[in-house]
């Protein structure tokens, strides 16, 4: 006989499967594009999440136009058969060692994380000029003005740039100090770094730069460009530059000792107050970096202050005043008078009634004081890590076979979810025979 | 005398200084990224989620039930001890 009360335990219990069954499911996919395979990871959760995954393992920040043309781009069921892909393919042959599968190239890269960054760009790229379409362009002239600094003292200028089928696009580097403008040295663009003759991108133009200058003066940019060939007719690509040039970036105080002389000027534009160097402001430059809202690098500050040997401790001095003292030696204190080395009774400590007894009881309650307060706090810091146990994120297992396990599939069912989704159903049960036992 | 009273001194200061230094040392205790909390999430990476929130609260609740249960009994015990 179906009472009310069991109905309604029966619906709960349903309820509670169902929903623990679709966590399962989300919990599972949330992970699945770090764990397994890029392909796979398409095919469960969709194209869109693994770009953004992969996006972001890799620091770059994208636009949705971005993730939609990558993501529409890799889940091209006709992909492999379609002529201007193998087209397209043929002439970015780097990609291609596999066959002529554009797709099976991006994968190459894609499954390998070092070539993560390249991977995403050449994606960029690819999906970008098939946006575009095949009709062919005019090559244009060099993009010759300066371009602006954007937010920055550092830039590049499109005048100068080069390209090579061996090393890709280079671009000039240009600093200015608010006074001066001097040339750095050629940047490597890193989307180029692994292009080859394959593809050949003759002019660039409508080059913009917007560079941060990190704290200590690590260098961070982002820029866009419009990539014009024989055989593409514009291409706009953005690329967030990160690590790859962060890691060569140099100190601020480098740039300028490169600036030797005004006749570097060759980029000349009005300067602002705000765009001038002052390095001996390091918190400018650290609030520069976090007012972007772009690639942080972790930058550590070392700040030494030298310490003087003897400082003359003087209790007229007002926190706020500098001492004149400090560095000097201090006089020695003027020998007892018997030179006995015993207390004299007219010491100043003496008539006070000694060190110990006017300090003893305030060090002692200030310590003791501390103390208490450093348990409870340490008991309150317990607690509420205690409370936070079940939100503390999961770390992946680096561990083939427990990927395997994990991903394992019969008749299409991944075992995984199943055996979690019956080991919670089955937990619930025993809580609530629990429950049921312990409240009448 | 005063080669005695200088060795009490001498042991105040290394009381203090003790004390000071477990004040720290109780100050610098992190619960994040320790080893503990690492093993916690790779229980949760190995167990899904909903196993793992659910266990946990679980266990969390039992405990929170299981100490208000004897502090009522401790209660009860000193009401017993208490004249009044």
């Amino acid at each position: 006989v179906i009472t009310k009360k069991s109905l309604f335990r029966k619906i709960s219990i349903l309820s509670l499967a169902v929903l623990v069954f679709i966590s399962s499911l989300l919990g599972a996919n949330a992970n699945t594009a770090n764990a397994i395979g890029v392909d796979t990871a398409i095919k469960l959760v969709g194209g869109k999440a693994v770009v953004r995954a992969l996006a972001e393992k890799v620091g770059m920040t994208l636009s949705k136009k971005q993730v939609d043309n990558v993501a529409g781009f890799i889940e091209k069921k006709t992909f492999d058969g379609d002529p201007k892909a193998i087209e397209f393919a043929n002439k970015a042959n780097n990609l291609t060692s596999s066959g002529s599968s554009l797709k099976e190239g991006f994968k190459k890269y894609l499954l390998d994380p070092s070539a993560w960054l390249l991977g995403l760009d050449l994606l960029f790229l690819a999906a970008d000029a098939f946006q575009d379409g095949y009709e062919g362009g005019t090559p244009v002239d060099l993009y010759t003005k300066c371009v602006p600094p954007g937010s920055s003292r550092v830039w590049f200028n499109a005048d100068g740039a080069t390209f090579s089928s061996s090393s890709g696009w280079k671009f000039p580097m240009y600093a200015n100090d608010g006074s001066k403008t001097a040339y750095i040295g050629m940047f490597q663009a890193p989307y180029a770094s692994g292009q080859n003759s394959g593809y050949k991108p003759q002019i660039a133009s409508d080059v913009s730069v917007k560079t941060s200058i990190y704290g200590a003066g690590y260098v961070d940019m982002s820029y866009s460009m419009i990539v014009h060939t024989g055989e593409l007719k514009t291409s706009k690509v953005e690329y967030y530059s990160n690590s790859e040039f962060t890691s060569r970036g140099l100190n601020i105080e480098q740039l300028i000792a490169k600036m030797p002389s005004s006749e570097y000027n060759i980029c000349s534009y009005p300067v602002t107050e705000e765009e001038v160097i002052n390095t001996s402001n390091v918190d400018n430059l650290i609030s520069d970096s976090f007012n972007n809202d772009t690639y942080v690098t972790n930058t550590t500050y070392n700040i030494e202050i030298e310490m003087p040997d003897v400082v003359n401790y003087d209790d007229s001095t007002p926190w706020n005043d500098v001492d004149t003292n400090l560095g000097k030696e201090v006089a020695p204190p003027p020998p007892d008078s018997d030179n006995d080395g015993v207390p004299d009774e007219t010491d100043s400590d003496a008539d006070k009634g000694g060190w110990l007894e006017n300090l003893l009881p305030i060090v002692t309650l200030i310590i003791i004081f501390d103390l208490l307060k450093a348990v409870i706090f340490y008991l309150a810091r317990m607690f509420e890590f205690i409370l936070t146990i079940p939100l503390i994120d999961a770390k992946p297992i680096d561990n083939v076979a427990f990927e395997w396990f994990r991903t394992a599939k019969i008749v299409g069912i991944e075992i995984y979810s199943v055996i979690s989704l019956l080991a919670t159903i089955g937990l619930s049960f025993a809580v609530y025979k629990v429950v049921r036992r312990l409240l009448p | 005398l005063i080669g005695f009273l200088a060795s009490i001194v001498a042991l105040i200061k290394e009381t203090i200084s003790v004390i000071v230094n477990t004040t720290d040392r109780i100050d610098a205790i992190k619960f994040d990224n320790t080893a503990f909390a690492e093993w916690l999430g790779y229980a949760r990476y190995a167990m899904g989620d909903p196993l793992y929130i659910l266990f946990t609260s679980v266990i969390l609740i039992s405990i929170g039930v299981t100490l208000w249960t004897y502090l009522l009994k401790g209660i009860g015990y000193i009401k017993t001890i208490l004249p009044w």
